[in-house]
């Protein structure tokens, strides 16, 4: 696992991947700070995090594509000649995409603090909007490292890391029209079950210790459901098991 | 060491087989004999339908992941990461080896000037040569302190000179460990190894030490002759009766 890690780690540096998520992502943090902070001349910083949320489930796919470009069916017999469980190999990968995902939370933690120059800020609040916001990656993470480990194409890997992003978006947009229209049961099992509408709900205030179970629940289940196909992926590749 | 028992799977059918000394193991036979598959299953790669395989006193089918930190293996064509360099790719094999840090910063530079690659550790692995790729992968393969190396075809598409630098190699690792060299061109081999194994079509047709194989062949073809056989042409009676045997 440690082996994996600081490969993909360092691997995701290794050309512009990695520096262009951080890039990309501390470039919208700065021009939604702007807008919400500066121009709208609020102080609550962490309502960018809505909007962030979005741009996060869009960038994403690039950093664990990388991981998935470097892997070849060559490589892949590579790395089967060397004692790395399946598990391993998937939680390594996942921590490296986490921490740069991490560096980027802490860079938006910095952008924060600078706009705290200029007025007052909720640091309570703003601590609790970054914790969900980094569950939400963690989450977004998991789904995306799921769908490259268990699709053998880069491009189908790419397509589907997109579609199932518009998917869970489109989810809670509906529940946010549904509630324009009078809200009801579908309303409510879109507000428990899209991860964006939890982001909102934590952003505006109500931080509900469910939703840190929800995001942590569903990402073990993504990751163990990653493990779970890399290690037949395997077995397939190892002959199958003994009858 | 190695101790294999009723072996059966796709590709081999091996009814016995010790390997219980230090020493270079020349595994020869012909393309699709099964030498491959036998490096496989010795290094938990792959599994197999029945038998037993225990490796250090670990199963191969059930514990593979142990089997893997006590064997070394270079595979024919190893798949080395393209963007990573010589020593980013020996740190980390040692580090999935679990050899800690100033442990591993030892063993590569020991495993770097031992094939000669020790001026080229910031050289992409995309950037090398197919020797210089078997090279790497021998350091690959020694990485960790392993008992036992297997090693593919490490001859195979080699010039001479290319050859002779990988059997000097070869030679000083059987010194202090049990290396097993397969090779389908016994001319190859027959220089350093200490005990040969020949398969045909996956069974095991000789294991036999260097200086026990010439009576493992018939007296009559022996006297033919009138002069001591090489290995290779050990090889292809041997090779040759086994096939003659099939049909």
């Amino acid at each position: 696992m440690r082996a994996v890690f600081k490969r993909e780690f360092k691997g995701l540096f290794h050309d512009i991947t990695g520096f262009l998520f951080i890039a990309a992502h501390a470039f919208f943090v700065g021009l939604f700070l702007i807008d919400h902070c500066m121009k709208g001349g609020r102080s609550d910083a962490e309502g960018i995090l809505s909007k962030m949320a979005i741009v996060m489930a869009v960038l994403l796919p690039i950093l664990l594509l990388k991981i998935k470009n470097g892997v070849r069916k060559d490589t892949e017999s590579f790395m089967r000649t060397l004692p790395i469980s399946a598990a391993g190999e998937v939680i390594g990968k996942y921590l490296a995409t986490l921490a740069v995902i991490f560096i980027s939370v802490i860079l938006t933690l910095l952008g924060f603090a600078f706009i705290g120059f200029f007025g007052d800020i909720n640091y309570l609040s703003v601590m609790s909007a970054l914790l969900i916001y980094f569950l939400f990656s963690m989450l977004f993470a998991s789904i995306y490292l799921f769908i490259t480990v268990s699709l053998k194409g880069f491009n189908a890997s790419a397509i589907v890391c997109y579609a199932v992003s518009v998917v869970i978006f489109a989810f809670g947009f509906f529940g946010v029209l549904l509630k324009k229209v009078g809200g009801g049961i579908l309303e409510s099992i879109a507000r428990r079950v899209s991860p964006f509408l939890r982001v909102d709900e934590v952003v505006y205030g109500i931080f509900d210790i469910t939703t840190v179970a929800y995001f942590l629940v569903l990402t073990v289940l993504f990751l163990l459901l990653g493990i779970f196909v890399a290690d037949r992926r395997r077995a397939n590749a190892r002959g199958g098991v003994r009858s | 060491m190695i101790e294999i028992r009723g072996l059966c799977s796709k590709a081999l059918n091996i009814d016995s087989l010790n390997i219980t000394n230090k020493g270079v193991y020349g595994l020869l036979g012909n393309d699709g004999a099964g030498k491959t598959s036998l490096l496989n299953v010795l290094c938990g790669n792959s599994a197999y339908d029945s038998g037993s395989i225990s490796v250090c006193g670990h199963d191969a089918m059930s514990e593979p992941m142990e089997v893997k930190y006590k064997v070394g293996f270079a595979p024919e064509d190893f798949g080395f990461f393209g963007d990573d360099t010589i020593f980013e790719t020996l740190d980390f094999v040692g580090t999935a080896k679990g050899v800690p840090s100033e442990k591993r910063y030892r063993q590569i530079k020991e495993a770097l000037e031992l094939v000669g690659l020790e001026g080229q550790r910031k050289k992409l692995c995309a950037e090398l040569t197919l020797h210089e790729k078997k090279l790497l992968g021998i350091a690959v393969a020694l990485l960790g302190n392993p008992e036992i190396i297997l090693l593919d075809e490490p001859m195979k598409n080699e010039s001479e000179e290319e050859k002779e630098e990988i059997a000097e190699l070869i030679k000083m690792l059987g010194k202090h460990k049990t290396a097993i060299v397969s090779s389908n061109e016994p001319i190859d081999v027959e220089g350093f190894c200490t005990h040969f194994i020949i398969l045909s079509k996956g069974r095991c047709i000789l294991d036999s030490s260097a200086e026990d194989i010439h009576s493992a062949i018939d007296p009559e073809i022996k006297a033919c002759d009138g002069i001591a056989l090489s290995i290779s042409d050990v090889y292809c009676v041997l090779t040759h009766e086994a096939e003659e045997g099939d049909k």
